[in-house]
């Protein structure tokens, strides 16, 4: 593996009530399809789920069930109430991540591993005041609206791979995306004899990682996996 | 929480257009009411409950006049929402020994903790007992600010009704349809929050545990919700009229009546007594109702500035005078 830098932080838990929150979108947030250009339908077999970090790091999981995007209309998903785990106490700001994944994988992480081909798609991070169930009296749980939740779209994944390539960005190490096969990226890295293309990203997708470099196409990131 | 009168519906506005409209040829035997007033008892239990009150006291609606109840443990205590701070106010605290509602200083009586019709709050009891509150029945186009920006607001219906949400359907409280607007209701059994029910254009109300139907959850009488606005400040508008009231909006009588109007509900125990304006002295009869629809003559051929009788024991009942 190749190791840029090293740093691992454990955040202390404590055991509080925790946040909550309302994992669904709205008629102004849709989630679209790229290969029909549409919002997404219950047809397209799109799931989605609910991923939380504690606020100062990047350790997203998914909490909560996965739910079907197309329900009730197009485009919409509403699953109801997801809570945080203790790292964010009940009221405290959590950061928080829709994914959605086609190919009816289990889990978004099994959806990108499967490959190119696969309809992936993201929301940018959120961080929201959590409602307080255990408060007295209690809060509700807060809508993703109120982090500022917008549309986004599935795409078919970008062929990628892990070639074992890492960075530390400050906060935690990130795996780098690869191209597959030849490498066209402006930014190559050889590995035992073998060149290949480190992929990049502008660098306000949600995978562009904190590394940047200057391109003919302007500054972009190396892209992160999962 | 059961609704206090699950029978208890909206006057539907078509009805109230076919009374008016018949109007001119009952006149002659119609009685008139100088304005209605109400009362409703509420079971708490031991724990949180989300109330609103549905009647105006006073037009001040201080907390030592809305809930006068002396059966309140002591130690119970009510939170308002602050919609500008989006937090709970330190609650007022009832005080048995001194028959009073207090602030958190637990010194001075709450003057300033109002409980307007249509204003949710929280209370919170150390036992169960009931709760009863009245006040005179709001009519007309009764306005309810709902904050927007992703703000919540604790709301309740302003008059005395129930129904779902909906929003422009027959029989519901006509709440505003606001796509992604989350509403929560309070179990007083499992002391939590129902799942949000969620507001999307051209669906409805959405229940994500595939309960109610898209007219959304169902709102008791003298019960509250919470809901978050991702939209823009708005009004929630209801219109409430009861048919043959003089101060009903835009009804015309044929025949020009002064009919006593009441000005105070109190009710004590058992006890209930009303305090009537009646300044020409003109005869009147008092009526009960149950359901603001049906009445039956309690007392007749009165003059007086005050009635009291016994209350009868339901869980809501309405006072008027009428023209004898």
């Amino acid at each position: 593996m190749i190791l840029l830098a090293v740093s691992l932080m454990i955040g202390g838990q404590r055991l509080l009530g925790q946040g909550s929150v309302i994992f669904c979108n709205s008629s102004s947030t849709w989630a679209s399809n790229s290969v029909t250009s549409q919002p997404v339908t219950a047809a397209d077999g799109i799931q989605a789920a609910l991923y939380w970090s504690p606020v100062g790091i990047s350790n997203f999981v998914q909490i909560g069930a996965v739910t079907t995007v197309g329900t009730p209309l197009s485009g919409l998903f509403a699953a109801g109430t997801r809570v945080t785990g203790n790292a964010t106490a009940g009221g405290a700001t959590g950061q928080f991540q829709v994914k959605a994944w086609g190919g009816g994988y289990a889990s978004y992480e099994l959806a990108v591993q499967a490959g190119a081909g696969v309809l992936l798609g993201q929301s940018a991070v959120l961080q929201i005041p959590t409602g307080n169930p255990t408060a007295v009296p209690p809060t509700p749980a807060v809508s993703l609206l109120s982090g500022g939740l917008q549309s986004f779209t599935v795409a078919p994944a970008a062929p990628s791979v892990d070639i074992g390539l890492r960075v530390f960005d400050g906060t935690n190490i990130k795996k780098i995306a690869i191209q597959n096969g030849t490498a066209t990226s402006p930014l190559r890295i050889n590995k035992n004899g073998t060149t290949y293309g480190i992929l990049l990203v502008p660098t306000n997708n949600p995978t562009a990682s904190k590394i940047h470099i200057q391109t003919s196409a302007g500054v972009m990131s190396w892209q992160t996996l999962p | 929480m059961k609704p206090p009168n699950p029978g208890m519906k909206k006057i539907n506005p078509a009805l109230i257009v076919v009374l008016l409209a018949l109007w001119p040829l009952a006149s002659k035997s119609q009685v008139y009411s100088g304005n209605d007033v109400g009362y409703v008892n509420v079971p708490l239990p031991k724990g949180l409950a989300f109330l609103c009150n549905p009647f105006n006291m006073d037009g001040t609606n201080n907390i030592n006049t809305v809930i006068t109840n002396t059966t309140a443990p002591s130690g119970t205590q009510v939170y308002l929402w602050n919609v500008t701070n989006q937090t709970f106010s330190l609650p007022a605290t009832y005080e048995a020994g001194s028959g009073g509602w207090f602030n958190p200083d637990l010194a001075t009586l709450a003057t300033n903790y109002l409980l307007s019709p249509g204003r949710g709050f929280v209370i919170s009891s150390p036992s169960s007992w009931v709760v009863t509150i009245a006040g005179v029945v709001e009519q007309g186009t009764l306005t309810n600010f709902v904050a927007g920006t992703n703000k919540f607001s604790l709301l309740g219906n302003i008059p005395p009704v129930s129904g779902q949400l909906g929003s422009s359907a027959a029989q519901t409280i006509s709440f505003p349809g606001i796509d992604g607007a989350d509403v929560f209701t309070f179990n007083t059994n499992s002391q939590s929050y129902s799942d949000a029910y969620t507001y999307f254009q051209n669906f409805g109300w959405f229940d994500p545990a595939h309960v109610v139907n898209s007219n959304g959850p169902s709102i008791s009488l003298a019960l509250s919700f919470f809901v978050q606005n991702p939209g823009p400040d708005t009004n929630w508008i209801q219109t409430f009229v009861v048919p043959n009231t003089l101060n009903s909006p835009g009804f015309q009588p044929a025949v020009q009546k002064s009919v006593p109007k009441i000005s105070q509900l109190a009710i004590t125990g058992s006890q209930v007594s009303l305090r009537i304006l009646n300044p020409g002295g003109a005869p009147y009869d008092i009526q009960f109702s149950t359901d603001d629809s049906t009445w039956q003559t309690v007392a007749s051929n009165l003059t007086g500035a005050t009635w009291a009788g016994t209350l009868p024991n339901l869980e809501m009942g309405y006072y008027r005078t009428v023209n004898h």
